[in-house]
């Protein structure tokens, strides 16, 4: 009689060569996984904790600057090259994977305000306080050859920022006025002026790319229009924003920095009330820069972190800070939407990872597929306490941490002493402002 | 009077024009315009304010335009100019003042944002769109503009063409040969040949050798592998090509095809005589393997053995008697006296193995076709019905009209489990089996008179015949068991332990256990005083400061009969548990139900894992990222 036993030879599940995959006996059958949401939930727990243990941001730092970095600008066509500004005049640029300088030239009397490359990454121009516009061919001079600019142009009025035109040979610049520029004439196309003394940030739109704004001193953002539209609309808010950016997938969006600690993500077309606040930071942020893909922006900031934001999301994804990282003049987010690349008062540009515990560099297909599992199960767990608690919990400097309590202090009390207002006063005489509306002043044709 | 007559004089000698002149300067000595008009020699922005000249036009202009019409009086049709421009004098307004330059300013700004704000909305759809996509990737335009390219060297050679049509039809036919013939060609080679020719030539003959060397490695490297796997591919093909063959046979010329499946049943009967099996299966190694130390294993082990002596002792023996009951299962397996007989059997000993293999996937397949039953219910018949079925064929056979069902059985498992069990069923399966062959015989004799057409019917279309078996009379049995609720089955079952009694009292303790007990803030030794003159006993309980608890709490198992629950496991649990719905879904139901789906791919086939799994946004490394162009609202790639 022939009596069926369980017995598993190797042959069955051991591999004859290494080239051969192992086999794997699945069965789908719901029945036979009775425990699989408690498993993937587990699996999920595991992903997120591994995701804590992996998260090392900080990929390195190009240290060689003599005074604080002022300003960054990104090649447009290669992932590899920066150029950098310091408050002494110098102007360096940099091999990000070697990690080396390799040029450097003092190129303005005083700060070096802003640079920025040409669309085709061919020169540099920058902008300093000695109110001179000058621009750099990007290539290297020939042996012997001194670095010179390619052209000077002395402006009438101060500059403090600059801002290229995402395709034509058109630049603006920011200062007492806010001045077009052709890259071929010495004197400017257009100049606007709109009732302020002066503006510290010029961004030009990267979508439709006839519309730029500036930041400007009397707490505003101004759009205009390079066309003969010029200045367009104005919007006034309760503090000053430092510095605005672009959403580069979004024609309507932009985001500015701003001096209250806050974010905010406004509609061109609505501009009267902000689409989100981003809070966070702890105090005045004071740079701002969108992702290539326009999901996400990463903010530099007084308080010597730098948080990186999802767009629609009100709180920051990661804060990233080291001991030695003091307050943050610039940040940038790469082209390949990979790195961050943050300059600080302390004469260092430090690269960071857009994504703290992701891995670089080329993965297997297994490993690739374990990853996106890991982060499939993250997602579909996200809103369970214990997880929840994992992926947010971050150690952050004492500092912010003390700060962050003495605000929600702040907050709440703030909240208290209004709903106790209300409770004593004749109804409708307290209204509810929502948080959206309570940093705008208003809005100028 | 000199002076007088000087200015008369001087009167007369001053012309019209001049006095005019001298009336206009003087006229104007008034109004003093000592700097001239700006005239413009550069282009400028702007315009010096120190330039500017009082406009002389607005309050008393140099020139009418009625002055001039009125030149125009010589002619009848300047006369209705001069009207015209008359008329739209009169009805012509002065234009209104300019705006304020604040306010001038103001329209021109809203107005400018206005038309940038028509401009944005373009986006709106194209912004919606990226932001509700669930994958995303990045750069946008992002086209795989990787080809495969072929190999190059045989697709050149495949435009040349050195082969005829005839050749190539032929080539397709039977692809495996392959023949080069090269010609001399000695008619030419007699000619003399100009230069042009004989590189054409050799080009010609050094295209054809580097195909056939080619073909040739090709050959070469197939017939070097080893793999296992690549083998019983190519075999298995094989055999699927002569499953079809066999197919296209049955419908096209069932006598052939009848005559095949004689051969590959002859074939598997062959191989099982070949005594191969006996002690080669897994589990007949394993056995083995065991035999040395187990003595069960071993005795199990001379059991088959014996069993399979047996088979084979028993398939030689012939016996003649007709009327007992048959097995169509072994129908087939001939002595091997009858089958060297058959004149197909040289060509079945060519090539055993192939054939063999063959029958295995076609019984299988046949099985399949066929009958939708187990293999064993064909073997485990009882007798009555089948006797009548299988003598009417027989008849049949006689009367030109024969059943010829498609033998169906399976490889091992008639041998073996059915012989084991019903050994004396089985052998006068076997008597019955030659009569089975010679009415196989008889049929392809008399069949060479009968027409196709009756055969292919007969052939095609088997009588399904379905059988008792011995399981339906477990089912049976199990059927006939009264019903009974569960909950008398366990009463019935622990009547003598008090089973529910104890239950209770479990219960009981179990809500004595939860009970809160009273709590007592009175200071530990206060009230409890000591010294003469106090008697302990005489000293009152203080009840001041006891928090009594109430005697009963209400609680979720009270009305549940049997049942206790602990609701203290529940709190637990809770703080891992999610409180909310999170946001996009609006029940919990729903929330739950997402949850309950596994997304792993040891719970889902591959390709879902892979759907699941796909990342919201997806980069390629070290591929700059562009923002996106106004041309992508007219459907071009971003560029």
């Amino acid at each position: 009689m022939k009596v069926k036993v369980i017995s598993r030879s190797t042959d069955v599940f051991l591999r004859e060569t290494k080239q051969q995959i192992h086999k794997v006996f699945r069965n789908y059958d719901p029945d036979l996984h009775p425990f699989e949401t408690a498993r993937e939930y587990t699996r999920a727990l595991n992903a997120v904790k591994l995701e804590r243990v992996f998260a090392k941001p900080f990929l390195g730092n190009l240290d060689g600057h003599r005074d604080s970095v002022s300003c960054i600008a990104k090649h447009p066509k290669q992932l590899s090259t920066i150029v950098s500004g310091a408050f002494d005049g110098e102007v360096r640029i940099w091999d990000i994977p070697r990690r080396v300088c390799l040029r450097q030239f003092v190129a303005h009397n005083g700060i070096v305000r802003g640079i920025t490359y040409t669309p085709k990454g061919l020169k540099f121009i920058t902008v300093g306080d000695d109110k001179t516009v000058k621009t750099w061919n990007a290539a290297e001079p020939q042996l012997g050859e001194d670095e010179e600019p390619v052209n000077t142009v002395l402006s009438k009025t101060v500059i403090t920022a600059i801002s290229h035109h995402r395709q034509k040979a058109i630049f603006a610049t920011a200062g007492e006025v806010v001045q077009l520029w052709e890259e071929s004439r010495n004197e400017p196309l257009r100049t606007y002026q709109w009732g302020v003394d002066s503006l510290h940030d010029i961004a030009f739109n990267m979508v439709e790319a006839n519309i730029f704004a500036a930041c400007a001193s009397d707490r505003s953002i101004i759009l205009y229009d390079t066309r003969d539209n010029g200045p367009l609309r104005k919007v006034v808010m309760k503090l000053r924003p430092n510095k605005m950016a672009w959403n580069p997938m979004e024609a309507f969006t932009f985001t500015c920095a701003n001096e209250d600690y806050n974010l905010y993500t406004f509609d061109t077309r609505n501009l009267n009330k902000p689409v989100n606040v981003h809070m966070d930071h702890v105090a005045a942020v004071t740079s701002v820069e969108y992702a290539p893909t326009g999901k996400e922006f990463v903010a530099g900031s007084y308080d010597k972190t730098i948080r990186i934001f999802e767009c629609d999301h009100g709180h920051s994804r990661d804060v990233y800070h080291t001991k030695r990282m003091q307050r943050l003049t610039c940040v940038h987010w790469s082209l390949d939407n990979k790195f961050i690349i943050s300059g600080s008062d302390e004469m260092n540009i430090r690269i960071w990872k857009a994504r703290a515990s992701e891995k670089l560099g080329p993965l297997r297909p297994k490993e690739r597929n374990a990853l996106q599992y890991a982060e499939a199960l993250k997602c579909k767990f996200a809103s369970h306490p214990e997880i929840k608690r994992i992926k947010r919990h971050r150690h952050v400097p004492k500092h912010v941490y003390n700060a962050q309590r003495e605000l929600r202090t702040i907050k709440e009390k703030e909240k208290r002493k209004e709903a106790n207002k209300r409770a004593h006063s004749r109804k409708g005489t307290v209204p509810h402002v929502p948080e959206r509306q309570k940093h705008i002043i208003k809005e100028v044709q | 009077m000199g002076e007088n007559s000087d200015f008369e004089f001087s009167d007369i000698e001053i012309g019209e024009e001049q006095h005019k002149k001298i009336v206009a300067d003087v006229l104007s000595l008034s109004k003093s315009q000592h700097v001239q008009k700006a005239s413009r020699t550069e282009a400028a922005l702007q315009i010096s304010e120190f330039n500017l000249v009082k406009s002389v036009t607005d309050r008393k202009p140099s020139v009418h335009v009625d002055d001039l019409a009125k030149v125009l009086k010589t002619r009848k049709k300047h006369v209705e100019i001069g009207k015209k421009v008359e008329s739209t004098k009169r009805r012509g307004r002065t234009l209104p003042k300019p705006l304020e330059k604040p306010q001038a300013d103001r329209i021109k700004r809203s107005v400018g944002y206005e038309k940038n704000r028509f401009l944005l909305d373009r986006w709106e759809a194209f912004v919606t769109s990226m932001r509700s996509q669930a994958h995303q990737s990045f750069p946008l335009d992002a086209v795989e503009k990787l080809k495969v390219e072929g190999k190059k060297a045989a697709t050149f050679l495949d435009t040349l063409t050195y082969k005829s049509k005839l050749q190539k039809e032929l080539e397709k036919i039977d692809t495996e040969v392959e023949e080069y013939h090269v010609k001399p060609n000695t008619e030419e080679n007699e000619v003399s040949l100009s230069l042009e020719d004989l590189k054409n030539n050799r080009k010609e003959l050094a295209k054809l050798r580097a195909r056939q060397s080619y073909k040739e490695g090709k050959a070469r490297r197939q017939n070097k592998i080893k793999s296992k796997g690549y083998h019983r591919i190519l075999r298995k093909e094989r055999i699927k090509n002569k499953l079809k063959e066999f197919d296209e046979l049955q419908k096209t010329n069932p006598e052939e095809a009848l005559k095949k499946l004689g051969e590959i049943e002859k074939a598997r009967a062959l191989e099982r005589f070949s005594l191969r099996h006996k002690s080669t299966g897994q589990w007949a190694r394993s056995k083995q393997v065991r035999a040395k130390y187990d003595k069960e294993s071993r005795q199990v082990l001379a059991e088959q053995l014996q069993i399979s002596k047996d088979l084979t002792q028993k398939q030689t023996t012939n016996s003649d008697s007709e009327d007992e009951v048959q097995d169509i299962a072994l129908a087939v397996t001939e002595p091997p006296e009858q089958a060297s007989n058959t004149p197909w059997n040289i060509a079945l000993q060519t090539k055993p193995n192939e054939v063999t293999s063959f029958y295995n996937a076609f019984s299988q397949y046949a099985v399949d076709q066929t009958v939708p039953n187990d293999p064993d219910l064909n073997i485990t018949c009882t007798s009555m019905k089948y006797k009548e079925k299988l003598d009417k064929p027989i008849k049949k056979a006689r009367g030109k009209k024969i059943d010829l069902t498609m033998p169906v059985q399976s490889a091992k498992q008639i041998i073996d489990e059915e012989m084991i069990e019903q050994p004396a069923q089985f052998t006068q399966n076997f008597t019955r089996s030659n009569d089975s062959i010679s009415a196989l015989t008889n049929i392809l004799k008399t069949n060479t008179k009968q027409t196709k057409s009756d055969v292919i019917k007969q052939f095609t279309k088997p009588t399904v015949t379905h059988l008792n078996s011995t399981r339906p009379d477990i089912i049976v049995s199990v059927e006939n068991v009264p019903e009974a609720s569960q909950n008398q089955f366990i009463s019935e079952g622990f009547e003598d332990f008090g089973i529910a009694s104890d239950f209770m009292k479990e219960k009981k303790s179990e809500i004595e256990k939860d009970r809160p007990t009273d709590i007592d803030s009175n200071l530990p030794g206060w009230g409890s005083w000591a010294g003469s003159g106090i008697d302990p006993k005489k000293q009152k309980k203080r009840r001041r400061f006891m928090f009594k608890m109430p005697k009963t709490i209400p609680r979720r198992d009270d009305n549940k009969g049997r049942l206790i629950i602990n609701e203290k496991a529940a709190k637990k649990v809770a703080p891992y548990l999610v409180s909310d719905i999170p946001f996009p879904f609006k029940s919990a139901k729903d929330y739950e139900a997402s949850l309950r789906a596994p997304i792993g791919n040891s719970f889902v086939p591959e390709l879902a894992f892979r759907r699941f799994i796909k990342p919201t946004v997806e980069t390629k490394m070290g591929t700059i990222i562009e923002p996106v162009t106004t041309g992508i609202l007219m459907g071009k790639p971003n560029k």
